[in-house]
């Protein structure tokens, strides 16, 4: 799958598509769920590699989740493992590179400002929570068609599959999506039409 | 007169001591205790683990939900393995056969392979877990009795006393690092093997807790298709998504 293998900073994959922002309802923040929620590590000794699910930022101030920073791999850093266990290199193909994401303004600090909204990062680690807000419905309603590299947790009914090559896909209005793993979490990236 | 109070004060001093701090914040029996596990745990080659699973889900707004799981392992040391995971939300399998790691989702279809596998467990774990965050509920037990078990994370420890989980005798020791707050319970009929455990996330102001309560079969005697996968009619391969994490200053792509 070219275009997540592309990435090779995979976090830039994995920016979950921004919505425009009129499209997003304040209903999610009201019911005060999940944007944010977030879950503690599970392995004795490996505080740093609990995935922190909030909306990604910059850096620039912390999220709306009370989670300080992971420490950096520090002197309990796994060894990398061999070089020959990576997936093949990526094909470098420019076509399929997906764009950059969206910078947003890192002076907004008011999570309310939809403009600010992001979706929580997956993977949603150890795959004991995601979030069930209709986001993607609100979405596919808003959008006609979803830019290359945007990241969903559901597809839109009446999608079609597709096989293209040795790749399943599911063609919905102007969109191919291809299904991928992000961490536990089954999503799906949009990629450009495979024909 | 003079001496009661004398006698008082020392009693009230002692009480306030506690015993986790009497003299060594570390007792070396509990270090001696988690030695003892880690030698049994790696001396283990062909193995059946079920784990219950519960992990503290926290919203934005401090509120913790509690959400369930179950972890089965089957284990033939030291190149082959199946997992079993089901949560409250998931339902996923891993099989390792020494040469491919498939990564299976059986209600949806669909599955993702990792050929030139890494070469034990351990190393598959520690691979899924760093580079696709597909990373499993006791997979730490792996790590003790190697050269990678945490002791030397360990600032406090102490014994709590004794339980019963699941008609088993435990002895109930805790521990305390930089960032965790751990509890082991480790049965005391000679195997040390643990019955429970609960990590405790201080890095969060809402202090969420995962605990897992283990099952052991150590005569367990997998079948030896168990760990190769055999992807049914319709089912579709996909790939992961690289979700390293990277450093804060490195979240944003440099493109």
């Amino acid at each position: 799958m070219n275009v997540l293998l592309n990435t090779r900073r995979g976090v830039a994959a994995l920016v979950m598509v921004s919505l425009g922002a009129a499209a997003f309802a304040p209903a999610a923040e009201a019911r005060g769920s999940f944007h944010g929620g977030r879950s503690g590590g599970m392995h004795m000794g490996h505080p740093g590699t609990h995935v922190v699910i909030r909306p990604k930022h910059p850096g620039a101030h912390p999220s709306t989740a009370h989670h300080k920073p992971p420490p950096h791999a520090g002197s309990h850093a796994k060894p990398h493992p061999p070089a020959g266990h990576k997936p093949p290199p990526p094909r470098h193909d420019a076509h399929h590179r997906p764009p950059p994401p969206r910078h947003h303004d890192d002076h907004h600090d008011d999570h309310h400002d939809h403009h600010d909204h992001h979706h929580p990062r997956g993977p949603y680690w150890p795959g004991y929570w995601h979030d069930n807000d209709n986001d993607d419905d609100i979405l596919w309603g808003a959008a006609t068609a979803l830019a290359i590299g945007s990241i969903i947790r559901s597809t839109p009914s009446g999608c079609s599959d597709v096989q293209v090559g040795n790749h399943m896909y599911k063609h919905c209005g102007n969109t191919w999506l291809q299904a991928a793993y992000s961490g536990h979490q089954l999503v799906y990236v949009a990629v450009s039409d495979p024909r | 007169m003079g001496n009661k109070t004398h006698i008082t004060a020392l009693l009230l001093a002692a009480t306030l001591s506690g015993p986790a701090f009497a003299e060594d914040p570390i007792e070396p029996a509990a270090i001696e205790a988690l030695h003892a596990m880690g030698a049994h745990l790696a001396g283990l080659q062909t193995f059946a683990l079920t784990s219950q699973t519960e992990m503290e889900v926290v919203l934005d707004d401090d509120q913790k939900l509690l959400i369930g799981g179950t972890v089965q392992y089957q284990v033939q040391r030291p190149d082959h393995m199946r997992i079993d995971l089901k949560t409250d939300v998931i339902d996923r399998q891993l099989y390792y056969d020494g040469k491919t790691v498939s990564y299976v989702s059986p209600t949806e279809g669909y599955y993702a392979q990792i050929e030139n596998a890494p070469p034990t467990i351990k190393e598959v774990l520690d691979y899924t877990a760093d580079t696709y965050s597909v990373s499993f509920p006791a997979a730490d037990l792996f790590q003790w009795g190697t050269k990678d078990e945490p002791i030397d994370q360990i600032k406090e420890a102490f014994k709590v006393g004794t339980a019963t989980i699941n008609g088993a005798q435990t002895d109930h020791w805790a521990f305390r690092t930089d960032d965790q707050d751990w509890e082991v319970w480790l049965r005391t009929d000679g195997t040390s093997l643990p019955a429970r455990i609960s990590v405790v996330d201080r890095q969060d102001d809402a202090r969420p807790r995962f605990v897992a309560t283990y099952s052991w079969d150590e005569q367990a005697k997998p079948a030896s298709d168990i760990f190769t996968y055999q992807p049914p009619e319709g089912a579709k391969r996909i790939d992961f998504l690289e979700t390293e994490l990277a450093p804060d200053d490195e979240t944003e792509p440099q493109q």
